[in-house]
């Protein structure tokens, strides 16, 4: 086997440990809140040896660590408990409200790291004039705007100021149908050939994800132009130069790559601020995604929608930032190694 | 004195860390005095004028008066005190837990208890922040003070990783090494010899961080789980307002502008510093 | 007339009252003032001084790689007759390509991190070598340069990643890309500092074989007296951005004129000599405000007012043998 296999293989023992500690936190965190767990599930009125037959029957009169076992097992199964909102199955309702979330983050995610890209590259190419300026003094202000500020400020300009994008018409316009297979409306439209559809699906997403995407997106252009800019100043590129390699060869892979590293390493971080971030813009843009289901199951006191949701989400952080190490260690041959010493 | 002034010729080299040092003065004084300078000081809290209620922006409401008739200006000016303590509070206690936890870590590099410890360090990591902060914040009740618990426990994590590093370099030189050697105890080795080292690098991750942790606070605040009305807090008057949009549209974009003046402002003082600093390195 | 003409073609490089600053967060660091020396063809040339000397911009300076922030406040840098800072791109590519190379004192930050050697080797290959030569010659071309570094395994190598190497043999390896193109002149800036002195020792006597098998010209950058007497046959002794004293190695050895050489010299701990040596009093410099006169008054023990005044000239002493002092004569 492969040291590169070796490394992955040791990722993914570390994401299940990672994983068995999460689920911990959330245990402790539907424990923690005050008051029966049972009443509250079954609400005031239900007569007192109903409740004791409900507490009997979900274990909660074990010791702790049996609950755990208990509900582990069920979580294993699919078995989140049932929402006191919906009233029907967690999961179920995960699979209902999920895709268009997964779509949104997504969008939001993955094509804006060109841009942030292209742009680092361009503020370093033109450090000090006035290209650069410009990404710099507007990357100041965009990072200091928060998603949900960004949201907001989208519904006002597009919603109602110069209402040329949709904004609060969930995932698609009245009148398309569009028959599921991903889930993913816009990859669904064109599978099923609608364009027309795919088109103003895709028109939908604009508001969001740009809402949700701006702030990583030019935090990402930022570190790649410092690290350009660090990087240019190396020996190696100084090396590389004085062997007569012509300076385009050089900034497009000598200099590239290695700036480009860390800013891909930090990426599953930009994937957890985009999860949070999306609580509130999909509940502004009424977007019908697990992160709106989640809101109103935090405001509603929904403790198995909200443990089920954290969950879920944790298992996709986690599962991206493996992914994203899996593309370093791709990227950066120093990663190879194993990295116990 | 010297070095002083060296250093505020590195931090004034970039023009826009002076700004930002200029916005957060500014935060700060209006966070402290800003009760006794705002022209309707009565407004910041529970007052009703429906005479007034809604009026756009003008020389008397700069910026407008909101459904209940209270100046949106005052208003602003008072939420900043509570602004002000939720970055504060929030880095005032994750950085000593996490340097605290970091540096036992860090000290005991390779034992047990650094395992045990860093791999707890690492799950928090592993869990998108906001989303679990959101969640603790809604299991408890809804208020200032639960949402600060909720980003600390968020937060410490990474303060124990950055003295994590630090303390495990610092481990195996040998200053430390001869400090044991003639008996100095730990004490003495953690607060004398380690604690200055990790200083510089935590006081600018706590600058650069101030932001963020407003950001985030400003997110539950606007999700209903921050200070509750008829307090004042930007992302709840923020969030009350989105319903009056467009035709009131100063209720949202005023505390908006206000929340990006404020991160914008630390961003750039964070910037600055850690230029600072680090140029002193080299 | 013939003569002058012969000393041209002789020369392979010439720099003239090279004079280069840096700008440093806004404040003007003056590092080189007036640098002044010839390379001839396969001549083996030293370049000694204190570590920040500006032994390393001069190299830089020769190859026009300098950072952003220097600049070039006066002087040039005439390789084969042509001033670098003058050339067209495509003669500066030339000239790096096949005329001019260094070897950099840290080999381990000289080598990019995430490429593999061969990748590195032959891109710079690719375009020193003529257009269209087949990667696999260049491929053949570059296992041979390995072998002639004395690296074993040199496929292994080829494949490996830099920090899959040790320090000597990243050294060896640069050592390498840099010879395998022909290059005529070799700039070592300091080549085994950074390693231990074993491996430093092999690694000079590499470079000097090398320089000596394939006739190469080189500039040796050094702090350390015995390196540079031991495989230099002319010497410059630069202090503070400055050449104070150049001439035959030997007789610079022998009959140190300058006062700075002279504290150099009994700096060197002799083996048959009084024991510990002495070090020189003061140190380098401030070079955002440096002396107005000679850079080395403010340390110098004969220093006089007109030394602190105006800075003296080059002068030749005795035949082949210049100093810039205007006590030369004075000191022994």
């Amino acid at each position: 086997m492969s040291k590169l296999h070796v490394t992955i293989l040791k990722r993914l023992g570390w994401a299940l440990v990672v994983l068995f500690g999460l689920s911990v936190i959330i245990f402790s965190l539907m424990r923690i809140i005050p008051g029966d767990p049972a009443r509250l599930a079954l609400g005031p009125t239900v007569p007192e040896e109903i409740v004791e037959q409900y507490r009997e029957r979900m274990h909660y009169n074990d010791p702790l660590p049996m609950q755990y076992y208990y509900w582990i097992a069920g979580v294993v199964k699919g078995d989140l408990g049932v929402s006191t909102v919906t009233h029907r199955s967690v999961t179920k309702d995960f699979s209902e409200f999920l895709p268009a979330t997964l779509e949104l983050v997504i969008w939001a995610g993955i094509p804006p790291i060109f841009f942030a890209l292209l742009l680092g590259v361009l503020g370093a190419m033109y450090n000090n004039r006035w290209p650069d300026y410009i990404i710099r003094f507007s990357s100041y202000i965009i990072i200091a705007t928060p998603a949900f500020v960004w949201a907001v400020l989208f519904l006002l300009i597009f919603g109602y100021w110069f209402p040329i994008l949709p904004s609060i018409g969930g995932r698609i316009s009245m009148g398309y149908s569009v028959p599921p297979v991903t889930g993913l409306m816009v990859l669904d439209a064109l599978i099923d050939g609608q364009s027309a559809a795919a088109w103003d699906a895709f028109l939908h997403l604009l508001l969001p994800s740009l809402a949700l995407a701006l702030g990583h997106t030019m935090q990402e252009a930022r570190l790649t132009r410092s690290y350009m800019l660090e990087n240019a100043g190396k020996d190696y590129i100084t090396m590389i130069t004085s062997q007569g390699v012509p300076r385009e060869v050089i900034n497009r892979q000598f200099l590239l790559k290695p700036s480009v590293i860390p800013t891909v390493s930090i990426m599953g971080l930009d994937i957890a601020a985009i999860f949070g971030n999306a609580f509130l813009v999909e509940t502004i843009f009424n977007w019908p995604g697990i992160s709106r289901y989640a809101m109103n199951a935090i405001l509603g006191k929904d403790i198995n929608a909200v443990c089920g949701v954290v969950l879920l989400l944790g298992v996709i952080f986690i599962l991206t930032n493996l992914l994203v190490d899996i593309v370093v260690i791709m990227l950066d041959p120093r990663m190879r190694q194993s990295r116990s010493k | 004195m010297e070095a002083l002034k060296r250093n505020w010729l590195k931090f004034s080299e970039s023009k826009i860390s002076v700004i930002g040092l200029v916005i957060v003065s500014a935060f700060l004084l209006l966070a402290i005095f800003g009760k006794y300078m705002v022209p309707y000081p009565e407004h910041i809290g529970s007052y009703v004028d429906f005479a007034n209620a809604g009026l756009a922006p003008s020389s008397k409401h700069l910026c407008g008066t909101d459904l209940m008739g209270r100046d949106i200006f005052s208003r602003i000016i008072g939420s900043f005190r509570n602004t002000l303590l939720m970055g504060v509070i929030v880095l005032c206690i994750s950085a000593p837990v996490g340097f605290v936890v970091g540096v036992i870590a860090g000290y005991n590099k390779g034992k047990l208890i650094d395992t045990v410890l860093m791999r707890i360090t690492d799950i928090f990591l592993a869990i998108p922040p906001l989303v679990l902060a959101l969640a603790i914040a809604s299991v408890l009740e809804p208020n200032l003070t639960n949402s600060m618990l909720a980003i600390t426990v968020m937060w410490w994590p990474w303060y124990a990783r950055l003295s994590y590093g630090v303390t495990s370099s610092l481990r195996s030189e040998n200053y430390i090494i001869y400090a044991e050697l003639v008996g100095a105890k730990l004490p003495h080795i953690i607060f004398k010899e380690i604690l200055p080292n990790c200083l510089s690098a935590v006081l600018t991750k706590m600058t650069l961080d101030m932001g963020y942790v407003i950001i985030m606070g400003a997110t539950l605040s606007y999700a209903g789980l921050g200070e509750q009305a008829p307090k004042p807090a930007l992302g709840s008057m923020i969030s009350s307002g989105v319903k009056y949009m467009p035709g009131q549209w100063w209720l949202t974009i005023f505390p908006a502008i206000a929340i990006i003046l404020i991160v914008l402002g630390f961003n750039l003082l964070g910037d600055g510093i850690s230029n600072m600093l680090g140029t002193e390195e080299n | 007339m013939e003569n002058m003409d012969n000393a041209q073609k002789d020369t392979i490089l010439e720099v003239k009252d090279l004079t280069v600053s840096f700008d440093v967060y806004g404040r003007i660091s003056h590092v080189l003032d007036g640098i002044s020396f010839k390379v001839k063809k396969g001549e083996r040339v030293g370049l000694v001084g204190e570590s920040g000397c500006g032994k390393t911009t001069t190299l830089k300076s020769v190859l026009n790689v300098l950072p952003k922030n220097a600049k070039i406040n006066r002087g040039e840098v005439l390789f084969e007759g042509k001033n670098v800072f003058e050339m067209k791109d495509s003669e500066l590519a030339a000239m790096r390509r096949t005329g001019a190379g260094m070897i950099f004192q840290d080999p381990s930050s000289a080598l990019n991190p995430v490429f593999s050697i061969e990748k590195q080797f032959i891109t710079a290959l690719k375009y020193a070598k003529p257009n269209n030569t087949p990667t696999k010659e260049l491929y053949d071309i570059a296992v041979e340069a390995l072998n002639n570094v004395m690296l074993p395994d040199p496929e292994r190598i080829m494949k490996s990643f830099p920090f899959q190497l040790s320090g000597g043999m990243k050294q060896r390896v640069c050592i390498a890309m840099t010879i395998a193109a022909g290059r005529q002149l070799l700039l070592a800036d300091e080549p085994g500092t950074s390693l231990d002195v074993t491996i430093q020792d092999q690694i000079l006597r590499l470079i000097n074989k090398l320089v000596l098998d394939n006739h190469l010209s080189v500039i040796m950058v050094a702090h350390s007296l015995g390196v540079i007497r031991e495989s230099t046959s002319y010497v410059n002794i630069m202090y503070a951005g400055t050449v104070v004293e150049s001439g035959e190695t030997d007789d610079v050895f022998q009959n140190p004129r300058h006062p700075y050489t002279v504290a150099l010299m009994s700096c060197v701990p002799k083996l048959t000599g009084e024991g510990i040596a002495k070090g020189i009093p003061g140190r380098v410099p401030d070079y955002m405000a440096p002396p107005k006169g000679c850079r080395f008054s403010p340390r110098c023990p004969y220093a006089k007012e007109v030394c602190k005044a105006e800075k003296p000239q080059h002068l030749e002493v005795s035949p082949g043998h210049w100093v810039s002092c205007y006590f030369a004569n004075e000191v022994i």
